[in-house]
């Protein structure tokens, strides 16, 4: 299968190309946007660092937090308010933006602020949501879900194929193992870029326990660094890490957002692996070793 | 004698299951639903084609037996896989004006069930199937 690249962002915001030998590309920023002081705090921390390391990224954030397991968590921020601080974020610092959409009525608005749209891991079967991410027209950041096998993404890939969309980044957060608990196969990084398209990978999603104290999610934030960077060896094209200046008082998923303060550490070791990888590919050629 | 001098004469065009008859899939049609088809149509051979009908190849019930005793991967995981990762590329045909003297010959020489039948422009027009040619020999014997 011959790799694609994709390539995020148009007008007034630095194009991100990921895919191939491209450099490894960040995408991150606090799980749920709580308001728009925030998303600018943050925005401005993580451009500073990633422009230090000379290294593409991409804000996201999200308005609605629709798969909390209580209704007394926070939802966000609705998709008006949400995706006006977007743009807000997207104007005054130039980078490209991810977000979700839970209900395909937000989709379009979406579309029109978001230079990626994502489709939860939760949601990543529902054609409803598959459909509505491929008219958009905007590159499709789509993650496995947890309960969905690697090989099997192929078949919603194949759905936004149908919707006549073609620019899609599959990622990768953990998969069940058994109850509130994911485990990570870093084969899956390998099997989903067997489709053609760039891979990510989403290191604190990934250290998640689902929904483990109660009614809401813990986390053992700790292994975010080692996962990291086997699955930069693995080969991914972006990193995915939500991160937060505070995360105990964070407003969503505060078991397992990145603190701001380690950020810096991670992408440097990152970057390093990616350049470190993509050497070793020149020097010993891409992996042949054949299946049977 | 009839049948050496008249039936083999015949072209295998006038013998031959067409597409509504045989298993024709595209090439990024899964594992999956390729043997749905073959076992819809009880015809151990799919022919797996691009957009404009060429052959890409095949896979057949032998292809399947060999699968089965090598593969290492999950079951779940072949099944997703497209067809054309696992198809024979470089499959043995005959053209629709050869006549079924030439087709038999191919049948016996190579073991096999099925053709695939292409035309003048290696576009499948169908497949022939052995017991379609045994069928007409035993009826012209009558």
């Amino acid at each position: 299968m011959k790799s694609k690249i994709i390539k995020v962002g148009t007008n007034k915001v630095r194009q991100v190309t990921i895919g191939k030998k491209n450099p490894l590309v960040f995408i991150g920023g606090p799980c749920a946007i709580e308001n728009k002081d925030h998303a600018f705090y943050m925005a401005e921390k993580i451009d500073k660092i990633c422009k230090l390391l000379n290294m593409p990224w991409i804000y996201k954030s999200c308005y609605d937090k629709d798969c909390r397991s209580s209704l007394s968590s926070f939802h966000g921020v609705g998709a008006e308010e949400g995706l006006r601080i977007l743009e807000e974020v997207r104007n005054e610092f130039g980078i490209p933006i991810v977000s979700d959409f839970s209900d395909t009525s937000d989709a379009e608005l979406t579309g029109d602020v978001c230079d990626l749209i994502q489709v939860p891991a939760y949601l990543c079967r529902q054609t409803s949501i598959l459909r509505a991410a491929s008219l958009t027209g905007k590159p499709i950041h789509l993650k496995k879900g947890q309960f969905m096998s690697p090989w099997n993404m192929k078949n919603s890939v194949r759905k936004i194929e149908q919707f006549n969309n073609h620019n899609i980044l599959l990622t990768d957060r953990g998969t069940f193992f058994g109850y509130n608990m994911l485990i990570n196969d870093m084969r899956s990084l390998t099997i989903m870029a067997e489709t053609g398209y760039p891979v990510c990978f989403d290191a604190t999603h990934s250290v998640q326990m689902p929904t483990s104290m109660g009614n809401i999610s813990g986390g053992q934030r700790e292994f975010i660094p080692s996962l990291v960077r086997a699955a930069v060896a693995c080969g991914i094209n972006a990193l995915f890490m939500e991160v937060h200046n505070n995360p105990k008082e964070a407003l969503s998923d505060s078991n397992t957002v990145l603190d701001i303060k380690y950020l810096k550490f991670i992408l440097s070791q990152a970057k390093d692996l990616h350049n470190i990888r993509l050497e070793i590919q020149k020097k010993y050629g891409e992996d042949n070793v054949h299946k049977e | 004698m009839y049948i050496k001098n008249n039936l083999l004469k015949e072209k295998v065009k006038n013998l031959i299951l067409d597409f509504s008859e045989s298993a024709v899939v595209e090439e990024k049609t899964i594992l999956k639903v390729t043997l749905e088809k073959m076992i819809h149509f009880k015809i151990g051979m799919a022919c797996i084609v691009n957009k404009k009908k060429i052959l890409l190849g095949v896979i057949t019930d032998g292809d399947l037996r060999r699968k089965l005793i090598n593969n290492q991967k999950p079951w779940s995981a072949l099944l997703n896989d497209d067809v054309i990762d696992h198809c024979k590329k470089k499959p043995i045909v005959i053209n629709e004006n050869d006549n079924l003297n030439k087709a038999i010959n191919i049948i016996r020489k190579y073991k096999i069930w099925d053709l695939p039948v292409l035309d003048k422009n290696n576009r499948l027009v169908g497949i022939l199937h052995l017991h379609n040619l045994l069928e007409l020999i035993m009826e012209r014997k009558k």
